[in-house]
C-alpha cells in the first residue's frame, strides 16, 4: 500500500479517488472509499487536502465521497459531517436551475423594446435597467436571483414583497386568497416557490398545482403527483445530493415515483437534459481532470437502477411528499429538526360559474390537506369563505414604485437637462402620486412605460 | 470411434498411404534386410589372351542356398542385375555358363534346375550380346530353382563360365559391380509381389496423399465456415440478450477469441443502441471485479483488453481506474 506522505501525493490519491468514482458511478461508493481510506494513511494531515478536494472542489461527487467515507470511518465523519452541515443550502449559480415555470419573454412592444436596447448600447437585458421595467415582476428573471450574464454581482429583484399578505402565503398554514387580475398573483407565487424549494434559502417542497376542469379525485391526482413529479425534477436539477444521499428506500420510492411520472428512464433522462444537466453517456476522455459535469452520470445510474410504479394512488403520493421531505431533511439540517414544510400552490383561470362551484369542495379536501399547506389562490370572491384579500392600496403601490425606482437607480440616468423641466416633472410627479384609477401594479407599471417611452426620447441623444 | 466411423474411408486411405510411401521408401533397406541368402558377387575381369577386351562379370565364391519354406518347394533366386561391361567385338559369341553345386557335397551330383521369373525351365547357359553394358544388361536372368530331388541343401554353389566358342576362360574375381543373387521361399515371394501390387505403385500411392491432403482442406474449410456461422450465431444471440448478460458473454468471447474484429463490431453496435445501458452494466462489473485488496485479478480483468473491447469507458478512465485501485 502507497504510504501517502507529501500533501501532493494525498492531493493526487483524492483526486484520483474522485474520478474514480465519477467513473464508476453510484455503486462503487463502498469500494473507492474503502480504497481511500487504505490508500490515504496519515487522516490528519490530509484533512485540509480533502476539504478542498472534496467539499469546495468536489462537486455531488465530493459531499457523496465525503458523507460515505465518514460513515466507513468513524474518526474522520464527525469531521465531515461538521463540513457538510455547516452550509445545508449549496449556494449554486441558477442560471440553469430556475423552476419550471417557463419565464415568458418580456411582454413589450417591439418598440419599447428598440429604444430600451438603444438606450443602453444594445445590450439585451438592459430592458431591465428600466425605472419601471415588466409591467409583470413575474417576467423579471432577476426575481430569482438570477446573476446578470456580464455581470459578477446579481441584480436586485424588482419584486416588492413588503406587502400585508405576503407573510400569509409564505406562512406553515392553509390559506386561501382573493387574487383579482394585476394583484401580482404570479409574481408572489413564483417567488414563495423559488424561496421555499428544496434548495431555497427557506428550504421546504413546493407542489404548483395550476388547475383546471374535471375535479373528481383522479384527475386531481393526476395534477397532483405532475406537480410533485416537476418539483423533484426541479430539484434534482438544482442538486441531485439531497436524492443520492438518502435512504435507500426513500431514495428506491422517488426514483420509481420519478420513473412512472416521466414514463420511463430514457423520458427522464430527456426531461433532465432538457433541464440543464449533461446527461451523456460518453466517457469522460480526460479523466485526469474529470469534468465535475460528469456527477450528473451518479445520478443517472442511481436512477437507472429503479423500475417504475405501475401505478399510484393518493397515499402513494402522499407518502413520496413526505418521504422527499425526510430526504430534504437529513441532508440540508437546521437547527430545529428536519421537519420541512410542505407547500401546495394552488392556481386557475376558473370562471366564476366553475370556481363557486368547485373551489369550496378543493379547499375542504382531505387528501389535499393531509399532504401540506393548502394556498388556494382565486379570482373570484367567496362570501363563505374566509379569504386574504390581495389588493393593492394607494399607498402600497407607491411604496412598490419607490421600491422599483430605487432598485433600479433610476436617478442615476435620468438626466434633467436632456429631459427638460417639464418632462423631468412629469415624471416625478408620476412617482409621487400614483393616479387614482389604478388598482394594480401592472396599471401603474404600464403607465409608468408609457410615460418614459414617450418622455425619454431626448435621453437618446446621439446615441 | 465415432470419428473413426464417420471418416473410415480417409484412415484406411491414410493407412494406405503411409503403408505405400513406406514400402517404396524402405526399398533399399528391404533389399538390405529381407533378403535372404543376399550375397554380393565380385566381379571377374578376364582377358581374352587373343584380343582386347574387357569382360567384367561378378559372382561369389558361394551363393548360400538356405533351406526355407517346405520340403520340395522350389527355392527361387534371381540374378538382380549383372553387370557386364564388355567391348568384345561384334563377331565374337559369347556364352554365359552358370553352375550350381553342393556345397557341404562338393562331390554330389547338383541337379539344378534354372528357371526365369516366370518359372519357365530355361538353359543355365546364357548368349551374352555384344556391346552389351549396366545398366541395360537384364537385372533378373534366371531364376536358379532348388535341387528336383527335392533333397535339402545348405549351400549351393554357383559359379559362372564364360565360354567363347569352346574355350573357356578363367573368371578371376575382382571387385566390381555386384551382382546380387536374393533368396527367398515361395511365401516370401508371394508377399513380396503382394505388396508390390498393391503397395508398390507411387501414383495410387500419390492419389491417396492428394486425396487426404484434399479433404484436409476442404474439411478445414468448413470448419471455418462452421466456426464463422457459430460466431454470427453467437453474435445474433448477443444482441437479444439483455445488456448485462451479453456485455459477459461478449467479453468471455473476447478474450477467448481469435475473431476480435467481428465481436467488437457487433458489441459497438449494441453500445450505438443503449449507451447508457451499456455503459452502465460496465461500470457495475468493473466495480464487481475490484476487490478488497484495490487488486482487481489480471486474469478476471485484463486492463489492455478492456480499453479495446469497448467504448463505454475512455482509455484515459480505465488507465485512471488502474491508477487507483492497483498499488
Amino acid at each position: 500500500m502507497t504510504m501517502n506522505t507529501t500533501p501532493i501525493e494525498i492531493e493526487v490519491t483524492l483526486q484520483q479517488a474522485l474520478c474514480s468514482f465519477r467513473i464508476l458511478g453510484a455503486a462503487s461508493q463502498d469500494e473507492i472509499v474503502q480504497r481511500l481510506d487504505e490508500r490515504v494513511k496519515e487522516k490528519e494531515t490530509a484533512l485540509e487536502a480533502i476539504r478542498n478536494e472534496y467539499y469546495l472542489r468536489g462537486g455531488l461527487a465530493g459531499r457523496i465521497l465525503l458523507r460515505a467515507w465518514g460513515q466507513h470511518n468513524a474518526d474522520l465523519g464527525e469531521t465531515f459531517a461538521k463540513w457538510l452541515n455547516d452550509d445545508p443550502v449549496p449556494q449554486h449559480d441558477t442560471n440553469i436551475n430556475l423552476p419550471q415555470t417557463d419565464i415568458p419573454p418580456l411582454p413589450l412592444s417591439p418598440k419599447h423594446k428598440k429604444f430600451l436596447e438603444n438606450f443602453f448600447n444594445g445590450k439585451q437585458f438592459a430592458s431591465y435597467y428600466t425605472p419601471f421595467g415588466p409591467e409583470k415582476a413575474e417576467d423579471d428573471p432577476r426575481l430569482y436571483g438570477f446573476k446578470a450574464p456580464d455581470q459578477n454581482l446579481s441584480i436586485p429583484s424588482l419584486f416588492y414583497d413588503k406587502l400585508p399578505w405576503y407573510p400569509e402565503i409564505a406562512a406553515e398554514q392553509h390559506s386561501f386568497f382573493f387574487a383579482p387580475r394585476g394583484c401580482g398573483r404570479t409574481a408572489a407565487i413564483g417567488q414563495a416557490r423559488h424561496l421555499h424549494r428544496i434548495t431555497g434559502y427557506k428550504p421546504a417542497l413546493s407542489l404548483y398545482l395550476f388547475l383546471c376542469p374535471p375535479f373528481e379525485s383522479t384527475h386531481l391526482l393526476k395534477f397532483v403527483a405532475d406537480a410533485l413529479g416537476r418539483a423533484l425534477l426541479d430539484a434534482l436539477l438544482e442538486d441531485a445530493y439531497w436524492f443520492i444521499a438518502a435512504d435507500h428506500e426513500i431514495r428506491a420510492d422517488i426514483g420509481r415515483f420519478l420513473l412512472w411520472w416521466a414514463g420511463d428512464l430514457v423520458t427522464l433522462l430527456r426531461r433532465l437534459r432538457n433541464g440543464g444537466l449533461p446527461i451523456v453517456a460518453l466517457p469522460i476522455e480526460r479523466a485526469n481532470k474529470c469534468d465535475p459535469s460528469y456527477d450528473s452520470r451518479l445520478l443517472t445510474d442511481v436512477l437507472g437502477s429503479y423500475s417504475s410504479l405501475e401505478h399510484i394512488c393518493w397515499d402513494d403520493t402522499i407518502a413520496i411528499v413526505r418521504a422527499a421531505r425526510v430526504a430534504i431533511g437529513k441532508v440540508y439540517l437546521t437547527q430545529d429538526d428536519w421537519d420541512y414544510p410542505i407547500y401546495l400552490w394552488v392556481d386557475s383561470h376558473l370562471s366564476e360559474g366553475v370556481a363557486s362551484q368547485e373551489i369550496p369542495r378543493l379547499w375542504d379536501n382531505e387528501l389535499l390537506r393531509r399532504m401540506g399547506n393548502l394556498k388556494i389562490f382565486i379570482r373570484h370572491e367567496f362570501s363563505d369563505l374566509e379569504q386574504i384579500r390581495m389588493e393593492w392600496k394607494a399607498q402600497h403601490l407607491h411604496e412598490m414604485l419607490e421600491h422599483r425606482w430605487k432598485r433600479s437607480g433610476t436617478d442615476s440616468f435620468l438626466d434633467k437637462e436632456k429631459l427638460g423641466d417639464a418632462s423631468y416633472m412629469l415624471l416625478q410627479e408620476f412617482r409621487k402620486d400614483i393616479h387614482d384609477k389604478a388598482h394594480s401594479p401592472q396599471e401603474v407599471i404600464r403607465e409608468g412605460n408609457r410615460l418614459f417611452e414617450q418622455l425619454g426620447e431626448p435621453l437618446m441623444g446621439d446615441r | 470411434m465415432q470419428i473413426l466411423r464417420k471418416n473410415l474411408v480417409l484412415f484406411l486411405l491414410a493407412i494406405y498411404a503411409v503403408a505405400s510411401l513406406g514400402y517404396q521408401a524402405s526399398a533399399p533397406w528391404r533389399e538390405r534386410t529381407l533378403g535372404t541368402g543376399r550375397a554380393d558377387y565380385q566381379v571377374a575381369s578376364v582377358q581374352d589372351p587373343s584380343e582386347e577386351y574387357r569382360l567384367a562379370i561378378h559372382y561369389p565364391t558361394t551363393i548360400p542356398l538356405e533351406v526355407a519354406g517346405e520340403r520340395g518347394r522350389p527355392l527361387v533366386a534371381w540374378l538382380w542385375g549383372s553387370s557386364l561391361t564388355s567391348s568384345m567385338p561384334s563377331t565374337t559369341t559369347w556364352r554365359l555358363v552358370i553352375n550350381a553345386t553342393n556345397e557341404t557335397r562338393p562331390n554330389a551330383p547338383t541337379n539344378v534346375i534354372f528357371t526365369n521369373k516366370d518359372g519357365l525351365e530355361i538353359a543355365s547357359t546364357l548368349t551374352l550380346q555384344p556391346g552389351v553394358s549396366e545398366p541395360e544388361a537384364p537385372r533378373s536372368i534366371l531364376y536358379v530353382s532348388r535341387l528336383a530331388d527335392g533333397r535339402e541343401m545348405s549351400y549351393a554353389r554357383s559359379n559362372f563360365q564364360l565360354w567363347r566358342d569352346d574355350i573357356e576362360f578363367t573368371l578371376t574375381p575382382t571387385p566390381n559391380i555386384p551382382v546380387i543373387v536374393e533368396l527367398e521361399t515361395q511365401y516370401a515371394a508371394f508377399g513380396r509381389k503382394l505388396c508390390d501390387l498393391l503397395l508398390n505403385t507411387p501414383a495410387l500411392t500419390w492419389v491417396s496423399v492428394l486425396t487426404i491432403g484434399i479433404n484436409f482442406w476442404v474439411k478445414q474449410k468448413e470448419k471455418k465456415a462452421a466456426e464463422a456461422k457459430e460466431l454470427e450465431n453467437k453474435i445474433k444471440a448477443l444482441k437479444d440478450m439483455p445488456i448485462q448478460q451479453a456485455w459477459q458473454t461478449y467479453w468471455n468471447l473476447y478474450r477467448a477469441n481469435e475473431h476480435k474484429q467481428e465481436l467488437q463490431k457487433a458489441w459497438r453496435e449494441i453500445e450505438t443502441l443503449y449507451p447508457f445501458e451499456t455503459s452502465k452494466v460496465i461500470r457495475k462489473w468493473l466495480t464487481n471485479h475490484i476487490h478488497t485488496g484495490g487488486m482487481p485479478p489480471e486474469r478476471e480483468i485484463s486492463w489492455n483488453d478492456l480499453i479495446n473491447a469497448q467504448s463505454s469507458l475512455s482509455k484515459d478512465e480505465i488507465e485512471m481506474l488502474r491508477a487507483f485501485f492497483i498499488t
